[in-house]
């Protein structure tokens, strides 16, 4: 299909995905997307450019509706992002049906269903490819977006609905809320380490080859109903992948923790966090004061960080799988191919530091 | 002598009424909070019974009526003509920052209020910190000596929660984040070092849509050259770094009761005696208006001493050129 000449709606416009696919379709296609937004206060980043931004709700059958009217195209990036895993589960996967349901009743032409590669069943084989098994694993996250392939693929089994499923690895890059903005605040406050517990591997995908992969998806036939995954094509220890953004930060040597670090963080965490919680509760805006003036001399550590830390031994079960995520399929079938390697998405992020002052040209 | 309270009038129910006006007008005996005024009388007659305020309008001509004094907590763009059409009838303002969304407006404010002999201040909250306060004295005392270079840096991803979601657009917010919060940067630069400084060179993010959410200025004072930087992308140093012949000031616009000042190699914590939130700062301001108002007391808010701030802005708008981004840059299809 011809993107430039499409009608093209983006859910979830506000979001990382969403407003970087925005973005790509103005620069690349001369394209003015609509932006489907909950919260008119995530709209910072389209804002700058001259794009429709319409505000409903995927949960709001009636305003998307409205959005989808005459679209050839939706990009199907909202999902529940909030604290509350019941709204979430409501919205990633209620709001997929909305989707899947206004596509087609509009008529489009493709709906680009944004997926993840936390579909997959746990412990993952050495190679992870698209018709390896899929499993909830208790992360409410990968199991709203397993349910919400289920509804994909129903309504393609059911009703034809001309919908590809796209399953991002490691999604990195500029503003990239996971996979760089919080791995970055986390080296810097400490709370993030590398250990020799973390004998997996990243698939890291720069953010342009997510879109990259949307684009494919929206341009190649016959691949409707199909799921792939979307990956840079390259593996990278989990420790490589901390260690290059501490360089990046100034960090020459890597901070490493070992598991008996990593076992004392979490079993301190668990002693102080009921005392923390308790004068929380108790002494708010008191503990707050003296906190802040403590640690403003050095006196007290940075309380997030030393929380988070007490998180790592869990976390090192991401960090020491070493599934591999092949491209071969959207190779094939999409005519994907990654653009950016990793040595080159960290020169950008290196950049895109400097600018926002976090380290010096 | 204790003077009776200033009747007012709350013009706008918008997120900065609800979490910042509302709360620090609420017992404040200076002040009798009379009527709100919105066009959304249901927000606003839910907001009136929560503070127990007696009217609701939409309209704001029926404010002569009630009260002798507004405060405007409009969409920017109705800044300018809410503000004259009440000062036309007398009545006193103390209208929410930006003061508007040009500089013409801005003059036009001015002269509209010495026209008509009212009182008219600028919601320059910062100006009523503590911090923002000792920076100026010790900048007006060159304590440190003369100011050299100046760096300041304030980013924060946008999550102000809008009700009208005016901020997006050009003609109702007057700009991006230069306009908000660079307002507040700017005022207080204008306001320590002087009204005209030179904009050298202003580069922002906007792409068509009119919104910036980053932006860069070199700015110069004679051989005081300086640069701001603001994004409502990314969370920035948020610091202002001031350095002088003999030291360096740093403040925090999230700090509003110290600072740090470096002199003779060794860093100061400068602290107020006692502390006060961002709504005890609100009080400040409202006392000094309802003070401006009943015995004619000079303010720092005034808007003529702002408005140099509106002049600043739009010669940087009129001069933008595009900020170098790498990672935005279109790739080929």
């Amino acid at each position: 299909m011809d993107i430039a000449g499409s009608q093209i709606l983006i859910t979830g416009a506000g979001g990382f995905i969403g407003g970087r696919t925005a973005e790509r379709l103005f620069f690349d296609y001369g394209c003015r997307p609509r932006c489907l937004v909950r919260n008119l206060n995530k709209i910072s980043r389209l804002a700058r450019f001259p794009l429709p931004v319409v505000q409903g709700d995927v949960l709001d059958y009636a305003s998307l509706l409205r959005a989808a009217e005459r679209c050839d195209v939706i990009i199907h990036c909202a999902y529940g992002n909030s604290e509350d895993d019941e709204l979430n589960a409501r919205v990633t996967v209620g709001g997929t049906e909305n989707v899947a349901r206004a596509a087609l009743q509009c008529g489009v032409k493709r709906l680009v269903h944004i997926s993840t590669q936390e579909v997959y069943s746990k412990p993952r084989p050495a190679v992870v490819s698209e018709d390896s098994p899929r499993a909830p694993s208790g992360d409410p996250y990968g199991d709203g977006k397993l349910q919400a392939e289920y509804v994909c693929e129903r309504y393609f089994r059911e009703n034809g609905l001309p919908v590809v499923m796209l399953r991002p690895t490691i999604v990195y890059g500029p503003y990239a809320p996971s996979w760089t903005v919080r791995v970055i605040e986390r080296i810097r406050n400490g709370s993030l380490v590398c250990s020799p517990s973390f004998t997996g591997t990243a698939n890291p995908v720069y953010i342009d080859d997510v879109v990259q992969a949307i684009f494919c998806a929206i341009r190649s036939d016959d691949v409707a109903g199909e799921a792939f995954n979307v990956s840079g094509g390259e593996a990278v220890p989990w420790n490589d992948f901390f260690a290059s953004h501490q360089r990046l930060l100034g960090i020459e040597s890597p901070k490493t923790a070992g598991s008996g670090r990593l076992l004392l963080y979490r079993e301190t965490k668990r002693l102080i966090k009921p005392v923390l919680d308790f004068l929380k509760n108790r002494y708010k805006e008191e503990l707050l004061e003296v906190y802040e003036r403590l640690r403003k001399r050095g006196l007290m550590p940075n309380m997030k960080a030393f929380m988070q830390k007490g998180n790592l031994l869990a976390e090192s079960g991401t960090y020491a799988s070493a599934a591999f995520f092949p491209i071969e399929k959207a190779r094939r079938c999409l005519g994907f191919e990654p653009r950016t390697s990793y040595a080159e998405g960290l020169e950008i992020l290196r950049h895109w530091l400097v600018h926002i002052s976090l380290i010096e040209k | 002598m204790k003077h009776r309270p200033v009747r007012v009038c709350l013009v706008g129910c918008g997120a900065i009424a609800e979490q910042a006006y509302l709360p620090s007008l609420s017992g404040l005996e200076e002040c009798a909070l009379v009527g709100l005024v919105d066009l959304d009388t249901a927000r606003a007659r839910m907001l009136a019974d929560r503070y127990g305020i007696e009217h609701v309008f939409s309209d704001p001509s029926r404010i002569p009526d009630v009260a002798e004094a507004a405060i405007i907590a409009l969409p920017n763009f109705l800044h300018q003509p809410v503000s004259c059409e009440l000062m036309n009838r007398g009545v006193h303002i103390l209208c929410e920052k930006p003061m508007s969304i040009t500089c013409g407006e801005a003059e036009t404010m001015v002269q509209c209020c010495a026209g008509n002999g009212v009182r008219l201040h600028i919601g320059q909250i910062r100006r009523m910190y503590w911090s923002s306060r000792k920076v100026k004295d010790i900048l007006d005392r060159e304590e440190l000596g003369r100011v050299v270079s100046f760096r300041m840096e304030e980013g924060i991803p946008f999550d102000w929660p809008t009700v009208s979601g005016f901020f997006f657009d050009r003609s109702k917010a007057g700009g991006g984040v230069l306009i908000d919060p660079g307002v507040h940067v700017l005022d207080l630069l204008l306001w320590w070092l002087g009204d005209n400084p030179e904009a050298v060179a202003y580069r922002d993010d906007d792409f068509g849509g009119g919104i910036e959410a980053e932006c860069c200025l070199d700015l110069a004072y004679g051989s005081t050259a300086g640069t701001v930087k603001l994004s409502r992308l990314s969370r920035l140093r948020n610091t202002y770094e001031i350095r002088c012949e003999k030291g360096a000031i740093t403040y925090s616009p999230y700090l509003f009761d110290s600072i740090t000042v470096q002199s003779r190699g060794k860093r100061r914590e400068l602290s107020a005696d006692t502390k006060t939130d961002f709504i005890g700062y609100f009080r400040h301001m409202l006392r000094d208006f309802c003070g401006a108002v009943r015995r004619d007391s000079p303010s720092i808010l005034n808007a003529e001493t702002v408005a140099p701030v509106m002049r600043l802005i739009e010669r940087c708008y009129g001069k933008a050129t595009r900020l170098d981004l790498p990672w935005l840059r279109p790739q080929s299809v």
